[in-house]
């Protein structure tokens, strides 16, 4: 409709430069396509799970091994909190056997598109499996959806898409089982270390300031104490106060590091970092933390475990002071 | 007045002053003229008539470069025009040039000066003295203080005339001068002219009023076509008579800012940084919203979008001049297109604004919906440049807007009295040699350069509002061009930091929208208290004329009568 009207105000004589631009245009449109249906045609006999955060995926593609062909629709730096729904991504859904999202208003402009979903195949937030008494909520109330930095939490967020997906394949249901307890393992394992890490920094360099509010259930897990400048969400744009009420933190606990995130932009941690020198406390970047999404796929930072131990050693080296 | 010089005869009077033979234009594919050929001697009175549409008006303006010749040659005292542009004065219609433009009767006499003063230099009381010399010889040296939009059409024409007239050109070029005048302007008008082919000098006039013609000229062009130009030329629109005012008064608005000892340096760098972002983008939006291109401004805002994607996508990180580079690129790119489109086609100009605005957005959020799926992992961030994150600028912001702004200051004030010219009558302009390229391509550059700067810091959207509002705001304050400059500085710069400070007031309070609402509400102060045109003074103006008696009621053409 959008460029039908433009053709009709053009008249019969549009210029060359902006007929160019109209198939610009199209032409982009259409490539962004191609890439849509390649994850059903991949998945041979095999379930095909798709997920929209690769902290779903990539632990479920462990659980699943051979039986399952899993994607997400969320790559690495791409923000939950704003992504918008594509035509491919509809059509990659439509092409699934199964969908998971982590819910909790994480994907908040997704909502409808898991509602109508749900009328065709099975559709689960992960994270509605977690008991509600276990969730952290910030002043207003409103619910943390940064549930998988509680590995806890996450393992129960797991073992309920685990269900799912042997309902849908009962005869390898104890493949799964087995894949499922391995994993658990590691993830008990990984939980141990980061605790055993995070108790060596001295008590009161224990805060965590990052870029907005993703690791309440981190610190939750690991006792440290937890500030972020934006908020659960990134929706709402970084105020003045935001960032002197974090700067009048840092200096009272007269914090070595702030962190940034892959996925949300960093000026305003840039700002943080200029106004504490400003006012004598100097402020180190401390690195760069997976938050909302996770690293490139193929490294150590693309997998789930691996994500997760990016951010414990990152935090630890810059806020011991150790190991630099 | 001593100083007036006698220019009469540089030349031998056999040659003609003009010579023209086998002229044609168009407008687009319509003819309007064809194979015209005429040549006019010195010391003449030559009228150019014919019906509507005849292309008298575009005569002139083919004859003066002003509009492309498709064939023939034309030559000025036996050479070309632009060799003896200094000898030619152009009056153009009245029609042509918007009234309500912030100045007053002198300054407009004064432009027909600005040839002889020399470009970017200030004119003296010497200058002063010949245009209020020129304005007695009109009979409205009385009005030189006088706001031209307060001014009759009769009296515009005089002012017109007796810009003409500093000029001390020796060929004159005069389109409709007698139109929509009373009686006694078209006497006084007429008498000017014969006076200046007494002196020898030589005058053409396009002139409607076949009864007339006889009594008024030497000579007849009588230009007509058979092919009919379907308003090519956009018609011979006059305004209607203008509304008289209240004397302009100037008020500088807020009166300073009573700065919070407590301020934080962060809050001290983002109140700075969008003061003088303000005051910068308040300076150029003046200059914009007289240019006609509020907009543009906008426009533009919204074409630098795709250009930061691509460029971030060609650097592959977020470096920051690549970035600007790109997004200058494409601002630049939407400007061009705009003037193509309208150029071009049948579209109209704000028209074109809002497909290039429309189709550069929607391109720049494909694009960042592309490259947020790229595998790579560093494009946090971009989205900013959309809605801006005001409240995140540092010290380095802080000295970025300042040179801009600085830029931004020399700029406008170097060459003051060029761009006052060249925003009120850009034909006018030309005819004295102002380089119209040169100021377009400044007036660009600046306008995309401070879009550019802007962006980056407090997004598009931001970005617009800081151009658009402050000038508007200060042009209900001042009928003076330099003053409403200032004006529209200060109140940008005010939007910028009464919208910070009250970001600091309250919890998680965003910056960038309380800014966009500090301007807003100096908008609606300007538009309900403003002394020219405020709704409150227009109210009070009319309660004032129904309580008065009938005789003061006339509009400005009875009142004006010479005395």
């Amino acid at each position: 409709m959008f460029r039908r009207n433009h053709a009709k105000g053009m008249g019969r004589r549009m210029p060359p430069a902006a007929a160019w631009l109209i198939v610009l245009l199209l032409v982009s449109a259409c490539g962004s396509r191609t890439d849509g249906g390649q994850a059903a045609d991949a998945a041979d006999g095999n379930i095909r799970v798709v997920t929209t955060i690769a902290q779903i995926a990539e632990p479920l593609s462990v659980i699943g091994g051979d039986r399952v062909v899993v994607q997400s629709l969320m790559g690495p730096g791409v923000d939950p909190h704003l992504y918008q729904a594509t035509l491919s991504d509809v059509e990659t859904l439509g092409n699934a056997d199964i969908a998971f999202y982590n819910g909790l208003h994480l994907e908040a402009n997704m909502v409808r598109v898991f509602e109508e979903l749900g009328n065709n195949i099975p559709v689960l937030a992960v994270a509605a499996a977690i008991p509600e008494e276990k969730l952290l909520h910030d002043e207003e109330g409103a619910v943390d959806p940064h549930v998988w930095f509680d590995i806890d939490l996450w393992k129960t967020a797991l073992a309920a898409a685990t269900e799912e997906i042997k309902r849908l394949a009962p005869q390898y249901a104890d493949e799964f089982d087995a894949n499922r307890e391995a994993y658990f393992a590691q993830m008990d394992a990984l939980k141990k270390e980061a605790q055993d890490m995070m108790a060596q920094i001295p008590e009161n360099r224990r805060v965590l300031v990052t870029a907005h509010d993703a690791f309440g259930y981190f610190g939750r897990m690991l006792n440290l104490r937890v500030v972020g400048l934006q908020g659960l969400s990134t929706e709402d744009e970084v105020g003045l106060t935001d960032i002197e009420r974090t700067i009048d933190l840092l200096v009272e606990y007269q914090v070595p590091a702030v962190f940034v995130e892959s996925s949300v932009n960093p000026a305003a941690i840039q700002a943080v970092i200029e106004g504490a020198k400003e006012r004598g406390l100097s402020v180190r970047l401390g690195g760069e933390l997976f938050s909302d999404a996770m690293g490139r796929e193929g490294t150590e930072e693309g997998t789930y475990l691996g994500m997760f131990r990016h951010n414990v050693e990152t935090i630890y080296r810059a806020l011991s002071g150790k190991d630099r | 007045m001593e100083q007036a010089k006698q220019t009469g005869d540089k030349k031998s009077a056999t040659e003609p002053v003009l010579y023209a033979s086998g002229v044609s234009a168009a407008y687009r594919k319509n003819r309007v003229l064809e194979d015209v050929s005429f040549s006019v001697g010195p010391g003449t009175l030559t009228g150019i008539i014919g019906p509507n549409g005849a292309g008298k008006s575009t005569l002139l303006k083919v004859l003066l470069d002003l509009h492309p010749r498709l064939s023939g040659t034309v030559a000025f005292f036996g050479t070309s025009y632009r060799r003896v542009k200094s000898r030619v004065g152009y009056v153009p219609q009245r029609g042509a040039v918007d009234w309500d433009f912030p100045a007053d009767a002198l300054d407009v006499v004064l432009m027909g000066l600005y040839g002889r003063i020399g470009w970017l230099k200030w004119p003296r009381r010497r200058h002063r003295e010949l245009a209020l010399a020129a304005m007695e010889k009109m009979g409205i040296a009385h009005l030189a203080k006088r706001q031209i939009s307060q001014l009759s059409g009769g009296q515009q024409q005089r002012v017109f005339l007796a810009r003409a007239l500093v000029q001390d050109a020796d060929l004159y070029f005069l389109d409709e001068p007698l139109a929509g005048v009373d009686a006694a302007t078209e006497w006084a008008i007429m008498e000017t002219l014969r006076a200046l082919r007494d002196r020898g000098k030589t005058v053409l006039v396009v002139h409607h009023d076949l009864q007339t013609v006889r009594e008024y000229f030497d000579r007849v062009l009588l230009l007509n076509r058979t092919v009919i130009a379907p308003r090519a030329d956009g018609g011979n629109v006059h305004p209607g008579p203008s509304h008289p005012d209240l004397r302009g008064r100037t008020s500088l608005a807020g009166g300073g800012f009573r700065m919070i000892p407590a301020l934080t340096p962060n809050a001290q760098w983002v109140l700075l940084s969008t003061l003088i972002l303000g005051a910068a983008s308040g300076i150029v939006g003046c200059l914009a919203y007289w240019k006609r291109h509020s907009l543009m401004s906008d426009a533009l805002s919204h074409a630098a979008l795709p250009g930061v994607v691509v460029g971030f996508a060609l650097a592959g990180t977020k470096n920051l001049p690549i970035m600007l580079a790109g997004a200058a690129a494409s601002a630049l790119l939407g400007a061009w297109l705009v003037m193509k489109i309208r150029d071009h086609s049948r579209v109209k100009e704000d028209t074109a604004m809002g497909i290039v605005l429309s189709v550069f957005f929607g391109l720049g959020m494909m694009l960042l919906t592309i490259v947020n799926r790229l595998p790579g992992g560093n494009q946090a961030g971009l989205d900013s440049f959309i809605f801006g994150q005001a409240a995140s600028m540092v010290r380095k912001d802080v000295y970025l807007m300042a040179g801009l702004a600085l830029l931004v200051v020399i700029v406008t004030a170097v060459s003051f009295k060029e761009w006052k010219l060249w925003l009120f009558d850009p034909l006018f302009a030309r005819g004295l040699g102002l380089p119209g390229r040169l100021m377009d391509a400044v007036y660009l550059t600046v306008l995309v350069l401070v879009i550019v700067i802007g962006i980056q810091a407090v997004g598009v959207i931001l970005m617009a509002a800081l151009f658009i509002i402050p000038a508007v705001s200060a042009h209900y304050w001042t009928q003076t061009f330099s003053r409403m400059l200032v004006l529209s500085a200060l109140f940008g710069g005010g939007a910028g930091a009464a919208g910070t400070l009250v970001s600091t007031m309250g919890e998680g309070w965003p910056t960038g929208p309380f800014i966009v609402i500090a301007a807003s509400v100096l908008f609606l102060i300007s538009l309900g208290f403003g002394w020219r045109k405020g709704l409150v003074v227009l109210f009070l103006q009319r309660h004032f004329r129904k309580q008065s008696t009938p005789g003061e009621t006339s509009g400005p053409t009875l009142k004006e009568r010479i005395s």
